[in-house]
């Protein structure tokens, strides 16, 4: 069998973000993978140095467009355990619904992209569609679709009112049904099974070595979910399922978040039924006295842990971020051996990654012209012209 | 003046301009199909036109390493190839333009010859991502030949010809022929769908995953050949399954177009419907596909026409 | 150990830092369990390994978080976060600034494979025993012996930068 190099990435249409693969071929068959990151890498870390812990709390918002709250929730919960401060009740809640919100919209998302990556583009446009709903609903109560900015330190910014509260319980019922559509559609649907099944398995044991976190680690038959583990925000409160899955493979994983959907419905309706009346903020001082604190977040696709130290002043000290694409990507990287090359754009994709949050550190300097690192459009057209002018041609 | 009629013929109608014309039609056709049932509003009826001029105002790149000359030639064979067939597709009546006895076969070869070209067009255009997808092309074409040709012969040995003229004329008079030989119509579509490589048998040019196989470098003009091809290649599978498995067309010229046309939207539609319904395939799923279900029903359908000839005595 | 029973948590919280001084005894300082859940010790970065090997023995489905670098000034820390049992047990390790090394956990625990890198191209830390750290968050033509995240890094030179 010949053998090759196969680069998917830093620019593939399988990537909706980039990252660099390289694969080793044979054949149609896979025999390793080297992977590098970096090309997201917007100095965010490095930048939350020299802001204060609002302006933090923004920046860390934009980690990522799809686990934004998830991001913001780690970094307040962090920043409000060195100050020692308890949120109100009401805040609490809010941040669950928000959070379980933002997991059906990310995988519903994540849904649609895994039915283009297998050149089911049906199931992507009406995922999408039905994704609508919830984006709807996220608009309904922060005015934005995503980057909600509903945390603040000492608790959430806006509230839900009870005509909120009525108009998104009529709508996610809607969304529950279809849900259940797609979780049929998945299973049954032969040309969807001969994707899914059985490709790329994890087992449970290599997960856990691997350090897979989220719904890729449950479709391994591990129950892990720091909802439940280490409760945060309500979680202690409401009733709701882990969902598990022993298969490992894809289709385990798309078991796994389809049911994650409905147990998300289920914790939202509870939290918009049970929602405590109270305020929404505590008062939170400028400046943190030195400390430091881990937090633990179950964004949509696994742990996301925040590391925040303080040193008394109004910035921190250092913040570190670790998305959970990065715990997963190894695992995914390793599971893709033995299989075939058909399967890399949704093998990548089972996991949900996100480039964004997994790279964020390094200052973009431009080393090659030096000088100014915004251009203006007269410059960028000439810079063009330069580039495409002096035997960049063939 | 027969060599100005000839050049109508192949210029004009039924040959290059209208093949053109009417495959950018059924490209709409089918794109809007396909987004109807997807839930999107879809392209309008000018898209493909646009597309086209829009392709070929673009800037044409050959990469460095690629061949030149096999670059530029390959491109203009797929499309000559597609269109060619067209002249040997009854339109108007049960008669081509050019109707001779076998011209049933000299359609299954120019149809076969895009597929070549693809091979080559991802062999010499140097590019991993071509590479792969030219074997797959080579690959899904030895999986889908052999049920497409036992698909288009059973008509053939039913009708007891290998000319497109006679098979209609036999259906025409023998109506219950079409009935006989639906489990062929059936393979011949999952064949032509993978030969067009469309979902579910687009492996050859996968877009997430070898971005569009044998034609990844191909840009500008170049490409809109292969577009263009792929277009008239649908309008020569539909159009000629219209006449040999659908009885072809009667009537006046005016209607019997009208019949002609009808009959290709219903085949396109249901080339767009099987795409908007099913994920890709993996090609060595295609393959398996292809010897474990395609072929055994073509040669059971096979042994049934043979019976019937024998038993009927046509 | 891990896999036929995997549910992580689903045991009892247990006490792991007390465990871990009474496995380690005298290597394991300033150790403080602030709220249920959370746990901080420092240890040597000789007896990292150990620590390491006994930690992800403590229950089924253990595992590394991540690796925080912190430079406070004075010295550099390595914080390995694990999930042990129930508890987020922050494990610090001191460097000194002049030799920041810590020895590679990577064959106890392969999924550390991308943190250790992480803080060696953005922290300089180096990571012995594991071969060459393959850069995986800064570019190929990153000049060498630059790391951003140094409370004293310049900049790349020619860039305007921190």
């Amino acid at each position: 069998m010949t053998k090759y190099n196969l680069p998917v990435g830093p620019q593939h249409p399988a990537l909706k973000e980039p990252a660099s693969f390289w694969f080793k071929v044979e054949g149609e068959v896979i025999v390793d993978v080297d992977i590098r990151l970096g090309y997201n890498h917007r100095g965010i870390e490095k930048a939350c140095e020299s802001r204060n812990y609002i302006q933090c709390l923004y920046l860390l918002e934009r980690i990522c467009g799809i686990c934004s709250h998830a991001h913001t929730t780690a970094f307040a919960q962090g920043v409000e355990e060195i100050l020692g401060l308890e949120i109100p009740a009401r805040a609490k809640y809010i941040r669950v619904i928000i959070a379980e919100l933002e997991r059906i919209h990310s995988h519903l998302l994540w849904l649609g992209v895994a039915g283009h990556e297998i050149g089911f583009d049906t199931l992507f446009m009406y995922a999408w569609r039905d994704r609508e709903t919830v984006l709807d609903i996220l608009e309904l109560i922060s005015g934005n679709r995503v980057n909600y900015a509903m945390n603040t330190i000492g608790g959430v910014r806006r509230d839900i009112d009870q005509a909120k509260r009525e108009q998104i319980l009529g709508m996610l019922d809607p969304l529950a049904e279809r849900v259940k559509f797609y979780t049929d559609l998945v299973t049954s649907e032969p040309t969807c099974l001969a994707r899914l099944e059985n490709v790329a398995p994890v087992p449970a044991d290599k997960a856990v070595a691997l350090g897979t976190v989220g719904p890729t680690a449950r479709a391994s038959g591990i129950k892990v979910d720091v909802r439940r583990d280490d409760p945060y925000a309500a979680y202690a409160e409401i009733p709701f399922e882990v969902i598990t899955s022993e298969r490992g493979d894809l289709l385990g994983r798309a078991i796994v978040r389809l049911g994650e959907i409905g147990e998300s419905v289920k914790i939202i309706k509870y939290a918009l039924q049970n929602l405590p009346e109270g305020p929404l903020t505590v008062k939170a001082p400028r400046k943190v006295a030195a400390g430091e604190a881990v937090s633990r977040v179950e964004a949509p696709r696994g742990e996301d842990i925040h590391y925040v130290r303080a040193d008394g002043s109004d910035h921190p000290e250092r913040v570190k971020v670790r998305a959970p694409t990065l715990a997963n990507l190894f695992a995914v990287g390793e599971s893709m051996k033995g299989a075939y090359v058909a399967d890399i754009p949704i093998v990548i994709a089972s996991i949900d990654p996100c480039f964004s949050c997994t790279d964020r550190m390094i200052e973009l300097v431009q080393s090659r012209t030096g000088t100014s690192s915004v251009m203006t459009w007269e410059e960028l057209r000439e810079y063009g012209i330069r580039w495409y002018g002096h035997g960049h041609r063939s | 003046m027969d060599i100005v009629l000839d050049l109508v013929r192949i210029l004009i109608f039924p040959g290059l301009l209208f093949a053109v014309l009417l495959s950018l039609f059924l490209e709409w056709l089918d794109r809007k199909i396909y987004a109807r049932m997807q839930n999107r509003v879809g392209p309008p009826l000018r898209q493909p036109l646009w597309d086209l001029f829009k392709l070929l105002a673009k800037e044409d790149i050959v990469p460095e390493r690629a061949d030149p000359f096999m670059f530029t030639v390959l491109p203009v064979l797929t499309l000559a190839a597609a269109a060619t067939a067209m002249l040997y597709i009854p339109i108007w009546g049960p008669e081509s333009a050019y109707p001779f006895w076998g011209d049933l076969l000299v359609i299954i070869f120019l149809l076969t010859v895009p597929t070549m070209v693809l091979f080559l067009a991802g062999w010499f255009s140097a590019n991993p991502f071509g590479a792969v997808g030219s074997f797959r092309t080579v690959i899904q074409f030895l999986s889908y030949e052999v049920p497409l040709l036992l698909a288009v012969l059973t008509p053939a040995v039913l009708a007891g010809s290998w000319s497109i003229s006679d098979i209609v004329r036999f259906q025409q008079t023998h109506p219950w022929a079409m009935a006989a030989q639906l489990a062929a119509l059936g393979v011949g579509l999952l064949a032509l769908q993978g030969k067009l490589e469309r979902v579910p048998f687009d492996a050859p040019e996968a877009e997430t995953e070898i971005v569009a196989g044998p034609i990844t470098e191909y840009t500008g003009r170049r490409l809109a050949l292969f577009r263009l091809s792929t277009d008239v290649q649908m309008l020569v599978g539909a159009a000629l399954f219209s006449n040999i498995f659908l009885a072809g067309v009667v009537g006046p010229w005016y209607l019997a177009i009208l019949l002609f046309l009808a009959k290709i939207i219903f085949l396109v539609g249901v080339l767009a419907a099987l795409r908007a319904m099913v994920a890709r395939i993996r090609i060595e799923q295609m393959r398996a596909f292809s010897w474990k279900y395609l072929v055994p029903i073509a040669v059971a359908q096979m042994a049934v026409i043979v019976l019937i000839k024998v038993g009927v005595g046509v | 150990m891990c896999g036929q029973e995997q549910q992580r948590s689903d045991l009892a919280r247990r006490d792991i830092l007390a465990e871990l001084c009474a496995r380690f005894p005298g290597e394991v300082g300033e150790a403080a369990a602030p709220r249920p859940g959370r746990a901080w010790a420092t240890v040597s970065r000789e007896v990292l390994r150990p620590v390491t090997e006994f930690l992800l023995g403590c229950g089924p489905g253990a595992y590394l978080s991540t690796i925080t670098a912190v430079d406070t000034g004075e010295e550099f820390q390595a914080i390995y976060h694990f999930w042990v049992a129930g508890t987020e047990l922050n494990l610090r390790v001191r460097l000194d600034r002049r030799e920041p090394a810590v020895p590679s956990i990577m064959d106890l625990h392969p999924g550390a494979n991308f943190y250790e890198r992480e803080i060696h191209d953005l922290m300089g830390i180096e990571v012995t025993g594991r071969g060459k750290l393959e850069r995986l968050a800064v570019p190929d033509d990153w000049p060498e012996g630059h790391y951003p995240l140094r409370k004293d890094w310049p900049g790349l030179p020619g860039g305007e930068s921190a």
